[in-house]
């Protein structure tokens, strides 16, 4: 069961990641649905997974109200929270107090809106609370979807990295997108 | 005394770097005039170095001539800082010693670099970053046929302040061509 929660919105909230969560993980990332857009081919076995959550000190559990998900109702009370992504900063660079944005949510969970109420909280506790200067984040040139979910949070697009990734097969551009706390805290 | 050269150019040379150099790299990478171009103001102990050092593989030192005809002399470094987990895209840094600036030897130096990273180790890609108020090294990028690809807005910090950085690429074929 995952840790309690720290931040809470409407639909999602994040927890800490205890080593219950590990499988789920493990599940998650190793996914081709997951793996692929997220530009991580690596396939990680459960001892990887322990040591990136170890090494990561902004990685999160996305979890959802199991019984309000099931049964439509409204959350809050009651039902266990149920695992249904990640959402990190796999790179922090302290001197200028930035790092670099990542998140999945699992296939059968996709399409709810998920994403983009994490992030929110996220970028809530990391801009309020832990004093972050900027937030970049990455995403295939292919990958409406992210683009899509970053612009909506603010995100200004500042480059097309060219040839930047592998991906099915080619390389393929990417675009880099940032996020300055001046723009999320007003 | 570096070890001995695996590249070498009208002015300058490339060496692996060994542990008599680390007091050359330590001095160089401590040096305002470096470390804040450089953007990496942390200040190293010689075991920091040793540690920085120890796991790269694309690190290596830039010689010339020494001003008094003696051979070899140690002037800069030449590496990538980071290099993507599948080793096909690396990430540029250079720096050459205040005192042995101005003579055109990051050029030449990066341009042999370039050369084993592309035709040698099969890298797919080069990047680099500079501040947008480092013209000179903008400068040296745009001459070897780097394409600028965006500008990290308040990225560094430079005086105190926020300050936004080109980011550039070199695809392998641009520069096999």
């Amino acid at each position: 069961m995952p840790g309690p929660a720290f931040a809470s919105g409407d639909s999602v909230s994040l927890h800490p990641i205890e080593g219950e969560d590990h499988e789920f993980l493990q599940y998650g990332h190793n996914h081709p649905d997951v793996r692929r857009p997220l530009g991580s081919s690596t396939i990680r076995s459960r001892g990887d997974i322990a040591e990136e959550v170890e090494d990561d000190e902004y990685r999160f559990l996305v979890c959802v109200d199991e019984r309000s998900e099931s049964t439509g109702e409204a959350s809050g009370a009651g039902g266990d929270p149920e695992p249904v992504g990640v959402v990190a900063l796999p790179w922090v660079f302290e001197d200028t107090k930035s790092g670099f944005l990542m998140y999945w949510i699992a296939p059968e969970h996709q399409g709810n809106g998920y994403v983009t109420e994490a992030i929110e909280l996220l970028l809530d506790y990391l801009f309020r609370e832990c004093g972050f200067h900027k937030v970049a984040a990455y995403v295939y040139e292919s990958n409406d979807a992210s683009a899509a979910v970053l612009e909506s949070l603010g995100f200004v697009r500042e480059g097309t990295l060219r040839d930047e990734i592998f991906s099915d097969g080619e390389w393929v551009d990417e675009y880099r997108y940032g996020l300055l706390a001046e723009e999320w805290l007003n | 005394m570096p070890g001995p050269a695996f590249a070498t150019g009208d002015t300058v040379s490339l060496h692996p770097i060994e542990p008599e150099d680390h007091e050359f790299v330590q001095r160089g990478r401590n040096d305002p005039d470096v470390r804040v171009p450089l953007t990496d103001t942390t200040i190293r102990t010689l075991s920091d170095v040793e540690e920085m050092l120890e796991d790269e593989s694309y690190h290596f030192l830039i010689c010339a001539s020494s001003a008094d005809g003696g051979g070899r002399e140690p002037v800069g470094v030449v590496a990538f800082g980071y290099v993507s987990g599948t080793d096909e895209r690396g990430s540029l840094m250079y720096w050459v010693a205040p005192e042995h600036q101005g003579n055109g030897y990051v050029s030449e130096a990066t341009d042999l670099f370039l050369d084993y990273a592309f035709r040698e180790c099969g890298f797919h890609k080069v990047t680099a970053r500079v501040n947008v108020s480092n013209e000179a090294s903008a400068a040296v990028l745009e001459s070897l046929g780097f394409v600028q690809e965006g500008r990290r807005r308040k990225e560094s910090v430079v005086d105190g302040e926020y300050e936004d950085m080109f980011t550039y690429g070199l695809l392998a074929d641009e520069w096999l061509d």
